[in-house]
């Protein structure tokens, strides 16, 4: 019998009664807080109809100056709620003070009228409203901090309550005037229903809790920082937007106070809980927090377009799409006011210097990148979720002290494995770099959209094109940094693809062996596939990233069900659906396989309880991560209709879907020769026609590969891969049949790396001598290297376009005054990129209008649609343009053709 | 010193699967075979038919095998749920142990009659039955105490040894092994008890190759036991009660042997013969899937083709008594089935004939339908098999033994030829030793076979590179590939050869 006694062995056995106290007391206060926020709704509702327009909206001001020092005065509830004592003490000092600031604002409320424009009325009701918002705060920290839960609820209750019987009444004889006094009556009255035990009994009973002396004033500082971080984006973008702007955020943030206001009573009552140690106190709060953020997140989502329209009027109606995304990051930041009210309690330094870094950066980066309500958005949602990982991560990871990590990095740095690691990414990004192409349509595409202001970039996303925004997200951000020549436009798929190469070491290592690891990220650096989407300014590289980080979270999570697995599938899986939303196949299959392993649980119940919490947590959180994007998705769909999804959505200005769908006409469509190809493309590459149809007529050694598996047996790890490749391209070749075209490997991208796995296992199960190991190894990645030179240099495969060489020349030779004339339409954006400075038009608009001095360009793409419709198009063209001028040149690119016509 | 590998744990379980191998092999076999029933409705249709002699030949090639295959998953899918314990005889019984040998090395053969003597549940008479008149034998059968039977006429070779040793032995229960086998002490206790049933005439046990770590030839044919002492046997017992004798670790009931007139003489594979007899008569076999004796397998090529002729050319000329054989329709089914599969060697060589035959010719054996289509309804066919072999093997059969079958596929050939010709075949004590060096005579015919469709793949490359020519030399490589893989034991000898030199000295029939 072992003596070995582990931690867990000491850890206090969880009550289950002061589980469910815990979660009733932030229930009650919850509901109290949320019943408040209907009733300051209904007052609102009821003071636009019976008062005047101009009087709504100074009761609408005086309403948002009690919230500006409300917020202030939340951090007095949040030290007196971790500290009670701290609030009886300094009761009166704050007193003095909020009285001496009345008396004085009342006194020069004149002077401070002509001075700022504020009516005299309001500057007096914020004076005498001033005091008891102040006690208040006080008061109702001191409930927060002794658990007085009711009289807390009363106390809510009656000032919301209060506005609206009193503030109604008065409102309907006085207009704004009574309006204003209902107000200030109500907060007095509200300061009356707090009522506090003098002393309280509890203080006299217990014990003075051993709290850090500065741990008062560390809480009021957290959540001082915290209201500046909720409000500091609104100040920004008063500053700095155009008023137009400046009031759709301030709509936006108007909304998003709102989510977070819903939430606000949590982290209070977690802080006695919290102070106490009490089990799962955090949890539970976190998961109101997680419940009610998602709650609204998707309620906003499914409502936005007539929530704006209803509430705000229909000029806001552009701005719906922002509001899911812009609620998320209040979401976010109302899991921060938990995490950070439990921290109050541990590791306040740490915890201030967070937040005050975090202030930092988002007022640097809403100065830098604040042009548009959809920018302020982005900072803002950003560095709310950033926020929660920082906050969250010193709980997950146990970080070592700073000479330990030092030492740390530094031996894990040196181990033969990081070495090995290092070296084959420094190969493979290298090849990726090496082996340089120019842009295509759809990169071209994307990089004028990435160039456009961040809210109409998502504007023009929604409107016009078919994928998620997190690509472009990110392009966006490395223009701005990097600005946009091809290698920075490229540079995220490339790091992308090559993480790839660690990645899937870790996920051949954690499914198969460290050997089968080591073979997939050695056949990583040049699969053909892998680099060729690496260098690629599309989301297809960080897709399979994703996909490959998702699989080997979800392995880990499984066996060893700790929270940081967890929070990294959710964040992988999550950020796979902004990226691409076919990652809807993977993710199911990876559903599948938790219930298949639950199945398999199910006479273990501790295991079974494990996972299906972990599960349902996971699901949680990708649920509130993916709601904002169902909004962009519908308003996609609904901008899209017939296009979305691989429609002929070929009109000026909307994006080719489907740009390159049938670049290899020889095996297009659902076959078996098609999904021959598309395994063939996942190992070997794209190629010619001609090599396509050879290679495939080689499938007799498919035969013989099912022949060789004879035996070997069948682990579920592999059976789960086969399962990420077949599902995705077996339902992709389902709905190919209403929405042709979209049986193409790269929605199914996941399957590239996952083949990439399977292929290193077939390779190690074939022997264990490294000798064979090493020589199969060797020849397998002979034949992709030869696949990958094939890929890259051969001119005549279909999906290899040389815009960049076709129009370099023709800049190159153009005259002043000359026209570049291309088709199909959607070259218009890889022709800017690549001749900005030349007169361009479209074959589709016509030739009238071409001075008949001019020389004219005809640049054509081929396999971008049909070849008929496109050399009728151009031949015409040619006809009729040498009617006037004659074929002075002609010349070829890879899939590009060019004539000059003077 | 070579450890003697019987001696080794066992590392194969002969029981029945679990539930779940179970129900995926019924189900990977259902889909194989409904699959496959669509393949066919597809190819044999008048358009398909290309070039007609070689559509006729391809589609006898394709039905044969679908047949078998149907046969297969017939009889695997029949598998007991649970492994059954017989119950005891309720008396000590007299039990004749014969052991026959033929010029075996003394030191294999002095193992197997000292774990004999050694059986555990009846009174055990162990007899070495020396057709090979060996001094040594006879000294180390003194030496252990057990009987030695030598006689003066040696025909009827290992037949006419056991016939000639029932003369001179009187025990109501007679158990068999061949003189490498070494029998498990519980062997009578976990067999003796099915004869309560007075209708069985014998009780098989699996042969196990206990050797089969080594590698190469050995490992492959262990798995192609493995396959048939696994999922065919048991199925073969459970559902259709058509279990044969294979010569070896089964206990016989004298009575049964007695009403056959005991082994038959003619025959190169004298068990399935009286199996059949015995089954004629009226009486019962049955299969105990439990490893309780422990052989040797075929160490090198030649031994594996010296016994695969063997079992092929007894099995082939018994298939005429089998269609005679007054048999209840199931138990015919299950021998015709066992006997025609030493005919799929023809099918290989149509396999292996028609890309020669396209690339120097032209000519194929389909028509009027494209790759895609042929893929479509072929591929699936195929690869669901494939599941449905290994799902009902349990993972036993190995791509090393479908190679080796594959290779040695003229073994078939040859012996249907000289069944047909109605040559005497001769009775070939398989080795018990692996030897050294290369073994070039019975990797013969699959080098030519090898050499001709390399031959022809550079010949059709040399010509075009259309599609077709490269699927057919595509095709060519993959049968070279498995030819090669094969035979690799006879030309590339495994670094630890077996230490003593084989004997494969032949025995009148």
């Amino acid at each position: 019998m072992s003596d070995v006694v582990t931690a867990a062995d000491h850890r206090p056995p969880v009550r289950t009664g002061a589980i469910r106290a815990a979660g009733r007391q932030q229930l009650v206060v919850v509901a109290a807080q949320v019943t408040s926020g209907l009733g300051n709704l209904m007052f609102a509702l009821l003071a636009v109809r019976l008062l005047s327009a101009e009087s709504w909206a100074r009761l609408a001001a005086f309403l948002a100056a009690m919230l500006l020092i409300g917020l202030p005065a939340a951090s007095l509830t949040a030290a007196g709620a971790l500290d009670p004592s701290w609030s009886q003490t300094t009761r009166q000092r704050w007193l003095r003070l909020a009285r001496g600031l009345s008396i004085t604002l009342i006194a020069a409320s004149v002077a401070l009228s002509r001075l700022t424009d504020v009516p005299i009325l309001e500057l007096v009701a914020i004076g005498l409203v001033l005091p008891p918002l102040v006690l208040l705060a006080l008061d109702r920290g001191v409930l927060y901090g002794l658990e007085l839960h009711r009289p807390l609820a009363n106390s809510l209750l009656v000032e919301a309550f209060g506005r609206l019987l009193i503030g109604g009444m008065l409102a309907t004889m006085y207009g704004l005037v009574g309006a204003l006094a209902g107000v200030v009556i109500a907060t007095y009255a509200s300061l009356a229903a707090t009522i506090v035990p003098f002393p309280p009994p509890q203080l006299r009973s217990r014990p003075r809790p051993s709290l850090w002396a500065g741990a008062p004033t560390a809480a009021g500082l957290t959540f001082l920082l915290l209201g500046v971080l909720q409000t500091q984006d609104l100040f920004v973008a008063i500053a700095r937007l155009d008023r137009t702007a400046a009031a759709q955020f301030a709509v936006l943030s108007t909304l998003g106070g709102a989510a977070v206001f819903a939430t606000a009573t949590v982290p209070l009552v977690l802080f006695p809980q919290a102070k106490d140690r009490r089990p799962r106190a955090t949890a539970i709060a976190i998961g109101l927090t997680a419940a009610v953020g998602l709650a609204v997140t998707i309620v906003a989502a499914a409502t936005a377009r007539p929530l704006m329209r209803m509430a705000f009027g229909p000029r806001y109606e552009s701005i719906a799409p922002l509001l899911p995304i812009y609620l998320l990051g209040m979401a976010s930041l109302a899991g921060c006011r938990v995490v950070a009210a439990r921290r109050c309690t541990s590791d306040p330094a740490r915890l201030i210097r967070t937040l005050f870094i975090a202030s930092g950066v988002h007022l640097v980066a809403l100065l830098a990148l604040g042009r548009s309500p959809g920018a302020f958005v982005a900072v803002t949602t950003v560095t709310m979720v950033g926020l929660g990982v920082a906050l969250v991560a010193p709980d997950v990871l146990v970080l070592p002290s700073v000479a330990a990590r030092k030492h740390a990095i530094v031996a894990v740095l040196t181990r033969p494995t990081v070495l090995g690691l290092a070296g084959l990414s420094a190969a493979a990004l290298s090849l990726r770099v090496v082996m340089f192409r120019g842009l295509w349509v759809d990169e071209a595409i994307s990089v004028r959209q990435a160039r456009l202001p961040l809210g109409t970039m998502l504007h023009d996303l929604a409107a016009t094109d078919v994928h998620p925004p997190l690509h472009h997200l990110i392009l966006w951000t490395t223009i701005r940094a990097m600005g946009d020549s091809e290698v920075a436009v490229r540079l995220p798929s490339i790091l992308a693809g090559v993480a790839l190469v660690p990645l899937l070491y870790h996920a051949g290592s954690l499914l198969y062996s460290r050997r089968v690891g080591w073979v997939a990220a050695l056949l990583a650096v040049p699969a053909p596939l892998l680099v060729w989407y690496a260098q690629e300014a599309r989301m297809y590289a960080l897709f399979m990233a994703l996909a490959v980080g998702a699989i080997c979270a979800q392995v880990l999570a499984v066996r060893h069900g700790r929270l940081r697995h967890w929070i990294a599938y959710s964040l992988c899986t999550a950020a796979l659906a902004w990226t691409q939303y076919f990652a809807l196949l993977p993710f199911l299959v990876q559903q599948v396989a938790f219930a298949a392993i639950l199945w398999s649980r199910r006479r273990d119940r501790p295991a079974r309880r494990r996972l299906v919490v972990g599960w349902l947590g996971s699901l949680a959180a990708i649920g509130v991560l993916v709601a904002p994007l169902a909004v962009f998705a519908a308003h996609q769909a609904a901008a899209g209709a017939s296009g979305w999804l691989g429609g002929s959505a070929t009109a000026a200005g909307v994006t080719p879907s489907q740009a390159g769908a049938a670049a290899s006409d020889a095996v297009s469509g659902v076959s078996v020769y098609g999904v021959a190809a598309n395994l063939i493309w996942a190992v070997w590459g794209y190629h010619a026609d001609v090599t396509m149809t050879r290679v495939t007529a080689l499938w007799p050694f498919a035969m013989l590969v099912l022949l060789t598996l004879l035996g070997r047996g069948w682990s579920r790890a592999s059976t789960y891969l086969v399962a990420m490749i077949a599902v995705p391209l077996a339902a992709l070749a389902v709905l190919d049949e209403s929405v042709p075209g979209v049986f193409e490997l790269r929605y199914a991208s996941a399957t590239v790396p996952v083949a990439v796995i399977l292929l290193a296992r077939f390779i190690t199960a074939m022997s264990r001598r490294l000798t064979t190991l090493v020589c199969a190894t060797a020849l397998v990645g002979g034949v992709l290297v030869v696949g990958l030179v094939d890929e890259q240099v051969n001119s005549a495969n279909p999906r290899r376009y040389d815009f960049s060489a076709a129009l370099a020349r023709v800049e190159h030779e153009a005259r002043p005054g000359d026209v570049i004339v291309f088709d199909p339409v959607y070259l218009a954006d890889v022709v800017g990129y690549y001749a900005p400075n030349l007169t361009t038009r479209p074959l589709d608009g016509g030739l009238e209008g071409i001075g008949p001095g001019h020389g004219v360009w005809i640049l054509a793409a081929s396999h971008l649609e049909d070849p008929k419709v496109l050399a009728s198009q151009v031949g015409t063209a040619l006809v009729e343009l040498q009617d006037s001028r004659h074929l002075t040149g002609h010349f070829t690119a890879p899939n590009v053709e060019v004539w000059e016509l003077r | 010193m070579i450890e003697d590998p019987r001696v080794a744990p066992v590392n194969w379980d002969a029981g029945a699967p679990p539930k779940t191998v179970r129900r995926r092999a019924a189900l990977l076999s259902a889909l194989a075979l409904l699959w496959g029933l669509w393949y066919f409705t597809w190819l044999l249709r008048p358009d398909r038919v290309g070039n007609p002699f070689l559509f006729t030949v391809l589609v006898a090639a394709e039905l044969f095998n679908f047949g078998q295959a149907v046969g297969f998953w017939l009889t695997c899918v029949r598998q007991p749920r649970r492994d059954t314990v017989a119950p005891s005889l309720g008396r000590l019984v007299d039990v004749d142990v014969l052991i026959p040998v033929y010029n075996e090395p003394v030191e294999v053969v002095e193992a197997t009659v000292d774990a004999a003597r050694r059986m555990r549940g009846a009174r055990v008479h162990v007899a070495l039955l020396d057709d090979g008149d060996s001094v040594a034998m006879r000294h180390m059968a003194r030496r252990l105490g057990v009987r030695y039977v030598q006689r003066a006429d040696h025909s009827g070779a290992k037949a006419g040894n056991i016939n000639h040793a029932l003369t001179v032995t009187a025990a109501a229960f007679v158990a068999v092994f061949d003189c490498d086998h070494v029998p498990d002490p519980a062997f009578l206790e976990q067999t003796l008890g099915h004869f309560r049933d007075d209708r069985v005439a014998f009780v098989q046990t699996p042969q196990y190759y206990a050797n089969n770590g080594r590698g190469g030839v050995t490992e492959a044919a262990w798995a192609q036991q493995a396959l048939f002492f696994g999922a065919i046997a048991r199925g073969k017992h459970t559902g259709y009660s058509s279990m044969f004798c294979c010569g070896t670790n089964v206990v016989f009931r004298r009575d049964a042997l007695e009403a056959v007139g005991g082994f038959p003489e003619g025959s190169l594979t004298e068990d399935f013969q009286l199996s059949v007899r015995l089954h004629e008569e009226g009486w019962r076999s049955v299969y105990v899937p439990r490893v309780l004796a422990r052989g040797l397998g075929p160490e090198d090529l030649a031994s594996y083709v010296s016994q695969q002729h063997r079992w092929a050319r007894g099995c082939l000329s018994t298939i005429p008594s089998i269609v005679r054989a007054k048999l209840p329709s199931r138990q015919k089914a299950q021998y015709l089935l066992s006997a025609l599969y030493f005919l799929t060697g023809w099918t290989v060589l149509v396999y292996l004939s028609l890309p020669v035959i396209r690339i120097t010719t032209g000519s194929q054996p389909i028509a009027g339908a494209t790759a895609d289509q042929f893929l479509l309804h072929f591929g699936p066919y195929f690869a669901l098999s494939l599941a449905a072999l290994a799902a009902v093997g349990s993972g036993t059969y190995t791509y090393a033994a479908f190679s080796l079958a594959f290779s040695t596929f003229w073994i078939h050939i040859h012996a249907s030829v000289r069944a047909i010709l109605r040559r005497p075949g001769r009775f070939v004590v398989t080795p018990k030793h692996g030897q050294r060096g290369i073994q070039l005579r019975p990797a013969a015919p699959s080098l030519v076979a090898a050499g001709v469709l390399v031959a022809v793949a550079i010949l059709g490359l040399a010509g075009d590179r259309s599609p077709a020519t490269l699927n057919n030399v595509a095709f060519a490589a993959a049968h070279v590939t498995v030819l090669m893989h094969g035979i690799r034991s006879a030309l590339i000898p495994a670094r630890s050869a077996a230490v003593e030199p084989a004997s494969t000295a032949p025995q009148a029939a």
